[in-house]
């Protein structure tokens, strides 16, 4: 006898062990929607859009309970594509428009694991989000911008964007809350959170960038960063994860343009503990991501100043997070920010000095001899990136380098040697303009501060000339051994051994492609702060490589922008201080208690005319003054020249002195 | 499953007409159950039952009981198996494992990894913390960790939600949890073992909502050292945090030498509290190499130097000397700031003196010194703990709005008495406690806190003796004398905070105290032992208070170059017999100790200022006017350090 199946199983209600209701198993199944219940397949290649859209369109359709609107939408494992093969034409909005409903809806994306429960596309429409006006739907894959149809958390999802076009991106979130938990996120732009006053809050998440990270890139950011590659508007390059305003805890961003950034308009505020950005062109970013106010970029070294509006945002409270392997760890940028306890490291570990004076190889051991004293302890260590440059067969390649790291190439500017092709049997004098190609005579070696870097390169023709520099270091790439070939990839050192206090040998886990100029990964900066504004810089871990500002204070600044109320305590950053642009300025917004770094000192005097407030500066930007206040001490450093009353004290060879402002005037107080 | 759907539907008139089915037809409808597709209400897709259960693993469906006596391990392990090694779709592997509610008994511990999967992640989810759904280990508990990624080359454990984890052993280097992955959250659990939780080879862990207690028996107090197991074993540890490890809201308790060891960079502890432990956070610990008893009594080394035997030196000692580190050696009577100076044979050689401490047989643990860079500890309360917050090795760390009670704030209802009789003639009073007290039987006039309620006997801190397992004595006190049924007894917090390596690092809003014969924040841990291993620089203290007890200041004094105090002191309540009673570190030092002169402080920089205690002896000449003690404050101006105050 066969029994219809149908009758057990559709329309019978039954009731749970021990429980009182009886219920049908299609109703049970009915209280989370699974989205393979609507056809989804999650195989990997099937097109899931239509079957997931279904799913949502049922959690926004009343089919909960009334008048409240819905539901969890569940992923069981599986990797679900959005939008196959059409590129640019699909892609997801996780909301809907609510309409006439007087019920507010509530929506969770549950998937069952960052790895296990994936969503994947390929999405790029040309619309930047950051492009006014906004033209259609951005090019996001994932989009929620319903007020009132919240998508209240998503965890335990992957969500990829393949793309790798300007602009394409992950996740976008324009209105209303989100929490975002242990999600893995990928693209160029990974997830753009724009809602303010509303929190929300990412944490447990992982930010890839859809650009991978390769050998040419991997030494010491994303593959394609570079400061006109974005700009006021960080929307223009890579970006991990970007919030207006909210709470962000151990997050993960790499190889991305910037790791962190803001993307609210003046005001916002997040609280930032424990995430990590690693090879990223900066770690942490003050800036603003779709902002429209302004096409200004930030500056790089040497360009315009910020713009003005700057002055209002807020990078807030960062604590216990790690830049690793970034050109520039942190920007705060802008004002009302804490910034304690935060990390910014060449590499895994501190106090591993960078410079590479000569590297020799011989049957698969490389001989490295650093410029500096390397302190590599005497048995092996791990773990540090040799990158790949390609040598066409029996080169020798000679490239000198300045011998001071202080003193490369002008503002702005490093030398880059990317994708030539040849012999060079002479030296290197030379930078690269983007494009591979060389251009010489551009750069001058001696007055600057950037580092040296070579990338995927084979090598053409002798050259010499073109600016002036000191030569006394040398990286020399002997010959391949016969019939080996590159392969292209970046390489772990397994073990080293030190030989000497500036020599040490390694073996590489397989064979290589080719030696490099670095062993490390370089730090432009630690900190680069633009217009600092009532900032507290607490108790950081600034480990620049060696004779590489660890931290830049005032950026560029321009007249009409003071900052002030600046403190800075119990920093050491190895690495030291710089004050550029309009220095003496903006240096009598600084209070430093305890912050010492041998040889490389905060420039705390400043001459007596930058006290605030000077008529002959203009002290009030914007309608605001920052006038000083009855206790404030400042030092100066031109104590003869004061105005106040009292003369120099015999003895005081340099003038130097410490003024208190004592409620009407600066007086002479130590 | 798909092409053997039965597409055929039965129109039925209800529930009352499915009802009418008898269940002796139901076994008939198994065969067309599995196979039979059917879709969820108002979803247009029919699947099959079988496919629905099997997108999240349930330990039930692979042969788990749960039922608190059966050996689930190999269940388990079977599942997360299944899970790891089963591609689903094209690409992804590994996902969720349901444990329902039950009590899920472990022989053997699981491993979380896999071979040959890197991608491969499993989250292991419960229905919630504290006595629902728990992995449990039998009797004496496990040696090792019951979750870990075990011998497998990837850990694949990416969260764990709702799920005690109790390991019973009190073996060192077990525990209940160990990840070594990337972004990894745990949370909503109630943990049990020597170790909760060893995240300090993770990266970018999240820890939150976790409550938990330890197996040490070291773990109550200092004052038991010499009956514990481990005695200053220094394994019992709640969490040890590696990079970037976030812990939010969690209360550990009892039975652990330290509730929150820091290592690596960028981690923090926010809104955490420890109760009844040893040390409630220490910055820069790691877990130990391993441990070695001794085979023979101390002997004399070199100056102060001691020498250790054992039975053999292993390599993961010989390994860590070779590869440039310094090996912390701490065990009963032993300072944590002596450290390996050499092996040679069976024999080891540390910095300090301790013939007197360290009989033949003594557990010696083995510990890298590694520092904690980036920590933020915020929002910390501890409740009677021997110390507080140890600096023990830390750079960088930001140390804000904590608070740390000296004694529970409902006395009673932590460690009651169950009777208190002052003897006439003597005037000392005997304590009985309703359960064994575990105050170590050497103790004896050793500061605690009682209150005896009512009579006045006394209520504050007092020094008590051991008696037997369950009293003590203290006093002589006043009369009256009698039988007084109330009160409480507690262990006192001794340390407040100490500093052993300590640079760029930033304390603000805190307060410390300290008990009797202890001091507030001890500027000096290790000194004596070790004085080469205190260094403290660029440090900042704002808005600070210590109470009780004082300040222990370094020994060496140009360590006081490393402190800038701003706001922050002693109050002198209850005030009456410290030993330390330095209230700050100004003036401290001296000329010869400043930064340049022969201090450890970097500089001299342009802006530096410090208070010193020796201005007639300097070249600054006379002391300024009413200096009696010749302390001024001195800046330097860039060329020299000037009198500015």
């Amino acid at each position: 006898m066969t029994v219809p199946p149908d009758v057990y199983f559709t329309a019978h209600p039954f009731t749970a062990s021990g429980a009182a209701t009886p219920r049908t198993m299609p109703d049970r199944l009915n209280d989370i929607f699974n989205v393979k219940d609507f056809g989804a397949l999650g195989d990997g290649h099937t097109d899931d859009t239509d079957a997931i859209n279904a799913a949502i369109d049922r959690a926004y359709s009343g089919g909960v309970v009334h008048p409240r609107n819905g539901a969890i939408i569940l992923f069981p494992p599986g990797i679900y594509i959005i939008g196959k093969g059409n590129p640019g034409t699909v892609n997801l909005q996780l909301d809907r428009n609510p309409g006439g409903k007087s019920g507010k809806t509530s929506i969770i994306y549950r998937g069952c694991g960052r790895d296990a429960s994936v969503l994947r596309g390929n999405f790029w429409n040309g619309n930047p989000i950051n492009t006014p006006p906004q033209s259609g739907t951005p090019g996001f894959l994932l989009i929620c911008n319903f007020f009132d149809a919240q998508v209240s958390r998503i965890e335990n999802l992957g969500i990829e964007n393949t793309n790798t076009s300007s602009g394409s991106g992950a996740l976008l979130v324009q209105l209303g809350p989100v929490q975002l938990i242990n999600c893995r996120i990928k693209g160029v732009i990974g997830y753009v959170n724009q809602v303010l006053g509303f929190g929300g809050r990412v944490a447990n998440c992982v930010f890839e960038c859809s650009r991978p990270i390769t050998a040419a890139s991997a030494a010491t950011r994303s593959p394609n960063f570079s400061f006109s590659n974005f700009g006021y508007d960080v929307l223009q390059g890579s970006l991990g994860c970007a919030v207006a305003q909210g709470y962000y805890h151990g997050n993960t961003a790499k190889g991305f343009d910037i790791g962190f950034a803001f993307s609210g308009p003046p005001g916002c505020l997040s609280s930032t503990i424990g995430n990590k950005a690693i090879q990223c062109g900066i770690g942490f970013g003050g800036f603003i991501a779709g902002d429209t106010e302004s096409d200004a970029t930030i500056p790089p070294p040497g360009n315009p100043p910020c713009p003005p509006s700057w002055g209002g945002h807020s990078f807030t409270a960062w604590s216990s997070n790690w830049a690793e392997r970034c050109m520039w760890g942190i920007y705060p940028g802008f004002s009302g920010s804490m910034v304690a306890a935060n990390a910014v490291t060449g590499d895994t570990g501190p106090n591993i000095p960078a410079v590479i004076g000569n590297i020799t190889w011989s049957n698969g051991t490389a001989i490295v001899t650093t410029r500096d004293p390397h302190n590599i302890p005497a048995s092996a260590i791990s773990g540090i990136s040799i990158q790949n440059i390609t040598a066409g067969d029996n080169n020798v390649v000679r490239i000198w380098v300045a011998n001071d790291y202080s003193g490369i190439l002008s503002n702005g500017d490093r030398v880059r040697i990317q994708g030539v092709t040849g012999t060079i049997d002479s030296y290197i004098n030379a930078g690269d303009d983007g494009t591979g190609l060389w251009s010489i005579g551009a750069y001058n070696f001696v007055g600057g501060y950037r580092w040296f870097e070579l990338h995927n390169s084979t090598f053409s023709g002798s050259w010499s000339g073109g600016g002036t520099f000191d030569l006394t270091t040398q990286i020399v790439i002997d010959a391949l051994p016969a019939g080996l070939t590159p392969d292209g990839t970046g390489h772990q050192i397994v073990a080293c051994t030190r030989t000497g206090a500036n020599t040490f040998t390694y073996r590489l886990a397989s064979f290589p492609g080719f030696t490099s100029a670095t062993w490390n990964y370089p730090i432009e900066y630690c900190m680069v702060s633009g217009l600092a504004d009532r900032m507290v810089l607490l108790a950081n871990h600034f480990d620049a490589l060696v004779s590489r500002q660890a931290l830049e204070l005032a950026r560029n600044p321009v007249a009409s922008q003071v900052g002030g109320r600046n403190l800075i305590a119990a920093m050491a950053p190895r690495g030291g201080w710089a004050f550029t642009g309009e220095l003496s300025r903006t240096e009598g917004g600084y209070t430093f208690i305890n912050c010492g770094t041998p040889g490389n000192t905060p420039p705390v005097a400043i001459p007596v005319a930058f006290l605030p407030p000077q008529a002959s500066q203009p002290w009030a930007p914007n309608g605001t003054v920052w006038r000083p206040v009855e206790g404030d001490e400042r030092n100066v450093n031109d104590a003869q020249n004061a105005s106040f009353r009292g003369t120099v004290s015999a003895g005081a060879s340099n003038n130097h002195y410490k003024v208190r402002y004592d409620g009407t005037n600066w007086r002479r107080i130590g | 499953m798909r092409a053997q759907i039965i597409r055929r539907r039965v129109l039925l008139g209800g529930a009352v007409s499915a009802l009418a089915f008898t269940p002796s037809r139901t076994a008939q409808a198994d065969t067309p159950f599995a196979n039979f597709g059917f879709a969820a209400t108002g979803a247009p897709t029919a699947r099959t039952m079988p496919d629905r259960l099997a997108e999240v693993v349930n330990v039930l469906d692979w042969g788990a009981k749960g039922d608190g006596s059966t050996d689930d391990s190999a269940a388990i392990q079977a599942a997360i198996d299944y899970c790891l090694s089963t591609k689903v779709g094209t690409g992804a592997f590994g996902g969720k494992i349901f444990f329902p509610p039950g009590g899920y008994k472990i022989g053997t511990a699981l491993n979380v990894g896999s071979d040959t999967n890197p991608n491969a992640r499993v989250i292991f989810e419960g229905v919630g913390k504290g006595y629902s759904t728990s992995i449990e280990s039998f009797g004496g508990g496990l040696s090792g960790f019951l979750i870990s990624k075990g011998n497998k080359a990837y850990d694949a454990l990416q969260g764990l939600n709702g799920i005690d984890v109790i390991n019973a052993s009190s073996t060192p280097r077990s525990g209940a949890i160990r990840v070594t992955g990337t972004g990894v959250h745990i949370c909503n659990t109630a943990l049990t073992g020597m170790v909760l939780i060893d995240a300090s080879q993770a990266d970018g862990c999240l820890i939150s909502d976790v409550s938990g207690g330890g197996t040490d028996g070291n773990g109550t107090g200092p004052h038991n050292d010499a009956s514990s197991t481990y005695p200053s074993s220094r394994y019992g540890v709640g969490i040890y945090l590696g990079n970037n490890t976030t812990v939010i809201n969690c209360r550990l308790q009892f039975s652990l030498w330290c509730a929150f060891a820091v290592t690596g960079i960028g981690a923090s502890i926010l809104g955490c509290s420890a109760e009844a432990v040893s040390l409630g956070a220490r910055f820069g610990w790691q877990p130990p190499l391993g441990y070695l008893p001794t085979t023979a009594q101390v002997t004399a080394g070199v100056g102060n130097q001691r020498i250790l035997t054992f039975a053999s030196v292993p390599s993961w000692l010989t390994d860590a000397l070779n590869a440039g580190g310094t090996v912390i050696v701490s065990g009963i009577g032993m300072p944590d700031s002596c450290n390996v100076v050499s092996t040679t044979g069976t024999m080891v050689t540390i910095s300090a003196d301790i013939t007197d401490t360290v009989p033949s047989g003594t557990p010696i643990c083995f510990t890298v010194d590694a520092p904690a860079i980036g920590a933020t500890l915020q929002g910390f309360q501890t409740e009677a703990t021997d110390i507080a917050v140890e600096m023990f090795n830390a750079e960088a760390c930001l140390i804000q709005g904590n608070y740390h009670h000296l004694h529970p704030p409902q006395m009673q209802t932590a460690s009651p008495i169950q009777d208190a009789v002052r003897d006439v003639a003597t005037g000392i009073v005997t304590v009985t406690t309703p359960w064994n007290h575990n105050i170590s039987p050497t103790t004896a006039n050793a500061p605690f806190k009682v209150a005896i309620n009512p009579g006045g006997f006394t209520s504050g801190f007092t020094y008590i003796t051991y008696k037997n397992a369950t009293q003590f004595t203290y006093g002589p006190i006043a009369p009256p004398s009698g039988s007084f049924g109330s009160g409480a007894w507690m262990y006192p917090q001794l340390w407040g905070i100490r500093f052993r390596k300590v640079s760029g690092c930033a304390f603000l809003g805190n307060v410390y105290r300290g008990d009797y014969g202890y001091a507030a924040m001890d500027f000096d841990y290790g000194s004596t032992e070790n004085p080469s291993a205190t260094a403290h620089k660029n440090n900042f203290f704002a808005s600070v208070w210590c109470e009780v007890a004082g300040m222990k200041p370094p020994t060496d004094k140009k360590n006081v170059g490393g402190w800038t105090f701003l706001e922050a002191g002693l109050d002198s309540m209850n005030f009456a017999n410290p030993v330390y009673t330095a209230v700050t570190l100004n003036g401290l030092m001296a000329y010869g100790d400043l930064p340049g002169n022969g201090g450890a402080q970097p500089g001299p920089i342009e802006g530096q200022e410090y208070i010193i205690n020796n201005c007639s002896t300097t070249t600054f000449g006379a002391a300024a006017d009413g200096a009696g003690a010749n302390h001024v404050k001195v800046r330097h101006d860039g060329s020299g350090w000037k009198v500015c105050g």
